[in-house]
Parts: structure tokens; sequence; C-alpha cells
């Protein structure tokens, strides 16, 4: 029995390695994604949600990297930041968080960043990323939404636009 | 053969208005609601095609200890655990399936992080049954939400 189990993992082992050994080694890419969320005032006190279709376009993301048929395996947010459209921009916010959503009933959304509370006198807000979060699913859809929400402090009569500058960690083979 | 016609008119009729006006779609569930404890309040707002329901209205917004609005502390991913509960979505991707229901969502809840597959069921135009479950709907527990601008 002992012998069985020897030769089993004798021949088994080194074919495993063969096998892992013949797959192409995994490369890491960052993508910058650009855009911008607005709402149309009067907004009131608390959470006020934007959302933005994102078309999902791995060539622009990736670059002279991309490939047709390339397999992704993971992406992650690496960096989110948001900015006022002024250096006035932010100011009543309280709380920023971003989201992830799609259309596709097997995808939940997921949460992404947050910063709370603001403190951005520079009119630039830096999110804390999750890294918990895998996006791979996502970015294979044609779509999906990113969601921000901004906490207000007190009610707002004015529109607010935020542009956010995102960084994905794009791992492929 | 009048009778008939009148009593088949009635019925029709009736059951246009089971079916709640206007028209006969998920979006009637968008709102504000109150479940059954009344601690909170939840706006149900639509992103793309699915619905979300987030808290707008806490009846303790302030942590006792710090003072502090209260933030998500039972989070079970600790980099979120920042994230304001007055705002965050603890209704999440339902889906609307004809009949007056919603399903493929989860509830969330905040007491305890955890999170429950859920389905909703519209009963009359201002009540909710929510029904959250771990694995099949048989074992879960329903709560009776009620809208908080009643419809007429």
């Amino acid at each position: 029995m002992n012998l069985r189990k020897i030769t089993f993992g004798a021949l088994w082992g080194p074919l495993m390695l063969l096998m892992n050994g013949c797959q192409p080694e995994s490369k890491t890419q960052i993508g910058t994604m650009e855009c911008a969320f607005e709402w149309s005032g009067p907004l009131y006190e608390g959470s006020n949600p934007a959302q933005e279709l994102v078309k999902v376009d791995l060539a622009s993301l990736l670059g002279n990297q991309f490939q047709e048929g390339m397999k992704i395996t993971k992406i992650q947010l690496k960096s989110a930041e948001l900015s006022g459209d002024s250096a006035s921009g932010l100011n009543g916010i309280g709380s920023l968080v971003m989201s992830i959503a799609s259309d596709d009933p097997s995808l939940p959304m997921k949460e992404l960043a947050v910063l709370n509370p603001v403190s951005a006198p520079s009119g630039q807000a830096i999110l804390k990323p999750s890294p918990e979060a895998e996006l791979s699913e996502f970015f294979a859809q044609k779509e999906f939404y990113l969601v921000v929400d901004a906490g207000l402090t007190a009610d707002r009569d004015q529109n607010l636009r935020l542009t956010g500058k995102f960084q994905w960690e794009i791992q492929y083979r | 053969m009048k009778k008939l016609t009148l009593f088949l008119m009635s019925l029709a009729l009736c059951m246009q208005a089971y079916a709640f006006m206007p028209g006969d779609d998920g979006d009637r569930l968008l709102g504000v609601w109150e479940p059954s404890n009344g601690r909170a309040r939840v706006k149900v707002e639509k992103i793309g095609s699915k619905y979300y329901g987030k808290i707008v209205w806490l009846k303790e917004p302030n942590d006792p200890k710090s003072g502090l609005p209260k933030t998500d502390i039972n989070n079970p991913d600790a980099n979120l655990q920042n994230v304001p509960l007055k705002g965050y979505r603890m209704l999440k991707d339902f889906v609307y399936q004809e009949n007056n229901q919603w399903s493929e969502g989860t509830i969330y809840d905040p007491l305890n992080g955890s999170t429950y597959s859920c389905t909703i069921k519209m009963t009359d135009p201002n009540t909710l049954d929510i029904r959250g479950y771990i694995g099949v709907s048989a074992f879960g527990r329903t709560d009776v939400w009620k809208r908080l601008a009643v419809k007429k």
C-alpha cells in the first residue's frame, strides 16, 4: 500500500510541477481611469449617490501590454482620488464612499474605498481602498457602474461635480 | 349575458387594482421604508436595473461611547469599518421578478456584520415583507416594513 502511494506521488508530483511550469508567468500592470460624478442640486444633508456607467476598455487600461484573448486573473482598486472642480469643491462633504455595481444578477455590489471624515483642504480626497475586493468579474462585463456616495454635512442648493482618478492593479497571463 | 359582461369587467378592474397602480414594474419599491423595530429608515434607490436600500435615518445616530456618528464597525472587511452607517446600503442587488416580488438580493445586519439572502414581497403599496434567510428561504425570518410617506 505504501509503495503504491510512493509510486503515485513520485509520478504525480513531477507531472504537476511540469504543468505549473508550462503556465505563462503572471504579470501585473497598473491601469488608470478617470471619470466624473455629478449631483444635481438641491442636495440634502446625508448620503447622496452619483453613479457613472463605465464601459470596460482593457486595451486602454493595459496599453501596449494588451493582447486579444489574454487571461485576466485578478483586478483590485489600487488608489482612488476624488477632486472638486475648484479648491472649495469638497467643502461640506463629510464622507466619501466608492462602490462598484453591475446589472448582472450574479455580481453583487461591492464597496471599494472610503474616506471618513473628509479632510481635504487642497480640494483633493484620497480614499482608502479595500484590498479584499476582487474585481476581475466586473471587468469581464461590457460595462459596470461606479457609485460615489457623498455624505453632506448640510443641505446644499448648488450642483456638485467631482472628478475621479482611479488606479487598478491588473494581474494577467 | 349583460350580467356576465359586468362581472368580467368588475373582475378585471379588481385584478388591476390588486396589481397596484401605476404600471407593473419594480419601481414601486422606490421610497423610504421603516422596519418593524423603528430603529432605522431605509431609502430604496435604483442603480442600473437593480434596487438598493440605504439607511437614511437612525434612532440612535451616534455611538454612545464616542458621541461620534456610528460607522460600520462590524463589517467583516476591516478596511470598510469606517464607512458611515447613515448612508450604508443594507439592501443590495434586488431584481424585480413580477407579482410584486424582488429577489436575488441581500440584507445586511449592521449589528453583527452578517449578510443574508433576501426576498421582498409587496403585500400592499405601503407594506413590504422582507424575508432574510441563509441557504433556503424556508429557514428564515420575515420582517414587515412600512412606507413612510403613505401612498393613497
